[in-house]
This record gives C-alpha cells, structure tokens and sequence, in this order.
C-alpha cells in the first residue's frame, strides 16, 4: 500500500514538473528542446523521490514493524542502508534549490535572447550546428553573464542527476529483496559504492560553491578528477545492472541507462571551463 | 622508528627555529618551530604504524594474528593518507618560507616567554614583510602554515580516536557499531573536505568561503571536545576509573594538549581573520603613534 502511494506520487510529481515546467518555459525555450530537458529532469528528479520515500519506508518499518521494539528493530537495519539514505536525502536536499535556479537561469535568458534573437540556446541539433567558437563568441559578449550562470547550473542538475541515477540503483537492491535475504546479497563491492557515491557528492558540493564563486570556474586537478570519477561511475553502474541482480529484479534497466547516460552526457557537455579555456587561449593568442 | 621521528621532528624544528629567528628575532616563534617539528613526528611515527598494521597481508596464512575490524583500518587508512597531505604539505611551507631568506629585520631580539612583547612585534613583523617582500606571499605562506596545522589537527585527532576504540571493551565495541561507523566515515568527511577547500583558497585569493570558515571552525571546536572525552568514556565509562588508569591519564593530557597547541596554531594563521591585512595594521600603528 505505502510503495503503491509512493510511487503515485512520484508520477504526479514527474507530470507537475513535466507540465508546469513545459508552461512557465514555453515562451522562452523552443518546445522541441524543451520536452528532452524537462523529460530528463523530470524523471531524475521524481524517480530519486520514489527512492528516497521508499527506503525511508524501509527502514521506519523496520524501526517500528519489529515485535521486539524499535531499538531491536534499529540493530537489524544494515548501516550502508542508512548511508544510502542519508545520500538520497542529501542529493533530494540538494536537487530542489538546484531545480530553482536552473529555471531562474533558463528564464534569464529571456534577456539574452532579446540581444541575440536568433540564437536557441538550448537546442541540441543548433548546438552541434553551431561550433564551439560560437558558444565562446556567447560567453565573451555582455549577456553572456546569463549563459555562464544557466552552465553552471545545468552542470551541477546534471552531476547531480549521476548520483540520483546511482542512488536509485542502489536502492532497487533494498526496495525489491526480502530483509531475510539482504545481508546474503549484498556483496562488498556495493557497500564500497555507497560510501564512495556519498564521499564524492560530498566532495561536488563543495567545488560547486567554490565554482560559483569563481564564475563556473573548477580547479584543473578538480575537473580530471571529476571527469574519471563519472567515467567510473557511469561504466560501474552498466555493469552493475548487466551483470548484477537489480536490472532482472526491477524492469527499470532502459530507465537507469537512459538516465546515466543522459545525465553524463549533459554534465560534460555542459562543462564551462572548456569555453573557457578556449576563449582564454584564443584572448593570449590575439 | 620511534627514534626516526623523534630526530626527524627535532631537525625539522631547529630548521625552522632558525629560519624565523633570523628573520624576526623572535624567539616567540619557537612555539611554531616546535609544532611543525611534531607534525613531522607524528606523521612518521602514524605512517609507520599503519604500514606495520598492514603488513600482516606479508605473512604466511598460519602466522597472521586475528585481523582487526574494518572501521580501524578505515581509521589507519585516513591517519595514513592525512600524514602524507602532511609531508606534502612540509615540503609546501619549506618552498614558501623561502621568501625570509632576503628578509633582514634589525630589531633587538625579543626574549622567549615574553607573550606581551610577542603579539605586539607580530603584527609589525608582517607588516614590516608586507612591505618588503608584497602581500600576496605572505598570504600564500599563512595558507600553507593554516593548513599544515589543520592537518596536525586532524592527526592528533585521528590518535585520539584510534586511543579510544583501541581500548573499548569488545562488548562496548558492538553496543556502539553504527556510532563508531559513523563517526570512522564523518571524520574522513570533514577531512576530505578540507582538502577541497584548501585547493580553492590556494588558488583564489578570496580564500575560504564564509559559510566554510564558520563549517570548519565549529567541527574543530567538535573534534576538540569529543575526542579526549571519548577516551575517557570508552572504558570505564566514568571520569573516577580515569585517575586510577596512570596510562589513560596520559593519553588524555597529551591528546588534549596536541589538540589545544595545533588549534591554536591553525587559529593564529588564519589568514581571513585579517582581510586586509595592511590596511588593520596601519590603523594599529596610527593608533599606537
């Protein structure tokens, strides 16, 4: 009964972002961009909520299910549970401001468009169309204020969106094995995974605050790091599900793939200091 | 090993006793000689236990004594990587303070323990450096001297910690699993953190963001608390069984004092204390003219 209620409301929050963000941004956004980006940060965003209520779930029935009070109950919960938990709730946590300003940011644009009108910002196909030099020409101008910030923004939803994906798959293990059989089938490499995923978001966090203070600027060392980081997580994830329990257990593989891949995707492509670094050579150069 | 570290923080103090003496005619700064000097000490002393600890994955099968549990090697494995930052760092600050070798002060030299004469002259001191050498390297050298007392901080915290659960009862021990779990992972959190935060104040001058400064500041003031009371706690569980235990005793003075000493240190090369350094200290000298 409680999984059913969480998993409809997770469906009526995917379709009030979907919807009332595809109103609010509509004037300023072509819709044939508009529907991916949404559709990505909806999905992210509802199935890391559907997570995160469900191993909530989990453990407060554990705490309180168990016969022999919550204390005992407390004991039988595996801690990388918790962990896992915390994780969730601090990627959730994290996830609705960074929601708010990467609209705000998409919205601001509302003034860099009436500057350059021609330009859709947030078409892939105009993307690839257009080159690089053109995105650096953006950043140079006097708006480009507004590009660097929506940049930052959108990378950090997408980093994010990594560790959501992770997180969810992660939790399928919880969510669809009995309590009897957990310890059995959780093997180590998972309990390293959480502690890492949890390190590393920590570790984000921090060189995202600094970043914004450095206008979208990371720090080299910080980008490789990152850079391998996803790369590892992404490519751990794959296997985890083509060779691990959680995709035959759930039915969710084309949603995790689509969401790692996606999120990936957007993070690097989304990477300022590439324009940047750019634009700064091409400055040196002239 | 023990006399390795010993010698290695005794040359690396009179180094820098020497390098300060002869640029400020302190002998105040002896204190921080001496605090980089144990830095040096207790990291040698950390990496050579760990390596010990490790090393029984060298012997044969039939010889290996009973392993110890994951959340103390999660333990050695961060006092371990924080002594290296340590070294790293050592390396960093020797490269730094180069700049006092074509810095001459001709000041009369001012005695030892004379704290008043001490903070009076530091102030002046930088001041006097400013001037000479700019202020953008004695801001890169208080950022270095802040983080190599930061990571002294968290090794004599990291003991502490290591003090306590080496000592709690094995029943104790599962009592508080998920706590000395949580407290194993939140240590090298805040640790790691640092790092971070550390790497963007090197590289911008604004330094440590506010919202940091304050994060770090009230963890240490944490750590600093809860550490020697964890090692009073963990065995007897009262402060009374503390005074007839003569080796835990000790281990809580000397826990305590390390903790005291580097914080106050870290405090002291906290370079956002003085924003605009040179702009206070011509105020201090209008003042006092």
């Amino acid at each position: 009964m409680y999984f059913a209620f969480v998993f409809f409301l997770s469906f009526l929050l995917l379709l009030i972002i979907f919807i009332g963000g595809f109103i609010k941004l509509k004037n300023y956004v072509p819709a044939k961009s508009l529907v991916p980006l949404l559709l990505l940060i909806a999905c992210t965003f509802s199935l890391t909520f559907w997570a995160g209520l469900g191993i909530l779930g989990e453990v407060v029935s554990k705490m309180f299910g168990n016969p022999e009070g919550p204390v005992a109950g407390f004991k039988t919960i595996d801690s990388e549970m918790i962990l896992l938990l915390v994780t969730i709730i601090i990627v959730v946590v994290k996830y609705i401001p960074s929601m708010k300003k990467l609209i705000k940011s998409i919205e601001d644009i509302k003034a860099f468009k009436a500057v350059v009108p021609e330009v859709n910002v947030l078409s892939r196909k105009e993307h690839k169309e257009r080159s690089t030099e053109e995105w650096i020409a953006l950043l140079g101008k006097e708006n480009g204020k507004q590009i660097t910030n929506l940049f930052i923004e959108l990378r950090n939803f997408a980093q994010l969106g990594i560790f959501a994906s992770l997180a969810i798959l992660l939790t399928s293990q919880f969510i669809n094995v009995s309590p009897d059989d957990l310890y059995a089938s959780v093997p180590t490499s998972y309990i390293i995974g959480s502690i890492i995923m949890f390190l590393i978001l920590d570790d984000w966090n921090i060189m995202h605050e600094y970043s914004m203070e450095r206008e979208g600027n990371l720090i080299k060392f910080h980008r490789r790091k990152m850079f391998v980081i996803n790369l590892i997580l992404v490519f751990s994830g794959l296997i985890y599900l083509l060779v691990g329990k959680a995709g035959s257990s759930t039915g969710l593989l084309p949603i995790f793939l689509i969401l790692l891949i996606a999120n990936f995707y957007w993070r690097h492509f989304y990477d300022l200091n590439k324009y940047q670094d750019i634009n700064s050579q091409q400055a040196v150069a002239s | 090993m023990q006399i390795i570290s010993i010698g290695a923080g005794i040359l690396v103090t009179l180094f820098f006793l020497i390098k300060y003496f002869r640029t400020f005619k302190n002998l105040g700064y002896l204190f921080f000689s001496v605090m980089v000097g144990v830095g040096v000490h207790l990291a040698i002393k950390e990496i050579a236990a760990t390596i010990s600890l490790f090393s029984i994955f060298l012997m044969p099968h039939d010889q290996r004594p009973e392993r110890i549990s994951t959340d103390f090697d999660i333990l050695s494995l961060t006092i371990l990587y924080i002594s290296i930052m340590l070294l790293i760092s050592l390396y960093k600050l020797y490269k730094k303070s180069e700049v006092f070798e074509n810095f001459k002060n001709n000041q009369p030299v001012i005695p030892l323990f004379s704290v008043k004469d001490f903070k009076a002259t530091s102030d002046s001191n930088w001041l006097s450096f400013i001037r000479k050498e700019g202020q953008e390297k004695l801001e890169l050298f208080f950022k270095e001297s802040r983080n190599y007392a930061q990571l002294a901080f968290y090794i004599a915290a990291g003991i502490g910690f290591k003090l306590g659960l080496s000592d709690m009862h094995e029943d104790d021990y599962y009592e508080f699993e998920y706590f000395v779990l949580a407290a194993n992972w939140a240590f090298f959190f805040i640790f790691d953190s640092w790092i971070i935060m550390h790497a963007y104040s090197e590289n911008d001058r604004r330094g440590i963001l506010a919202k940091h400064r304050k994060k770090v500041y009230y963890l240490n003031i944490l750590l600093f608390a809860v550490i020697p009371l964890g090692i009073i706690f963990t065995e007897e569980g009262n402060i009374s069984a503390l005074f007839s235990n003569a080796y835990r005793l000790k281990a809580v003075f000397t826990i305590t004092l390390l903790l005291g000493l580097t914080l106050a240190w870290r405090h002291y090369f906290d370079f956002n204390k003085y924003p605009e350094p040179e702009k206070n200290m011509k105020v201090t000298e209008t003042a006092a003219a």
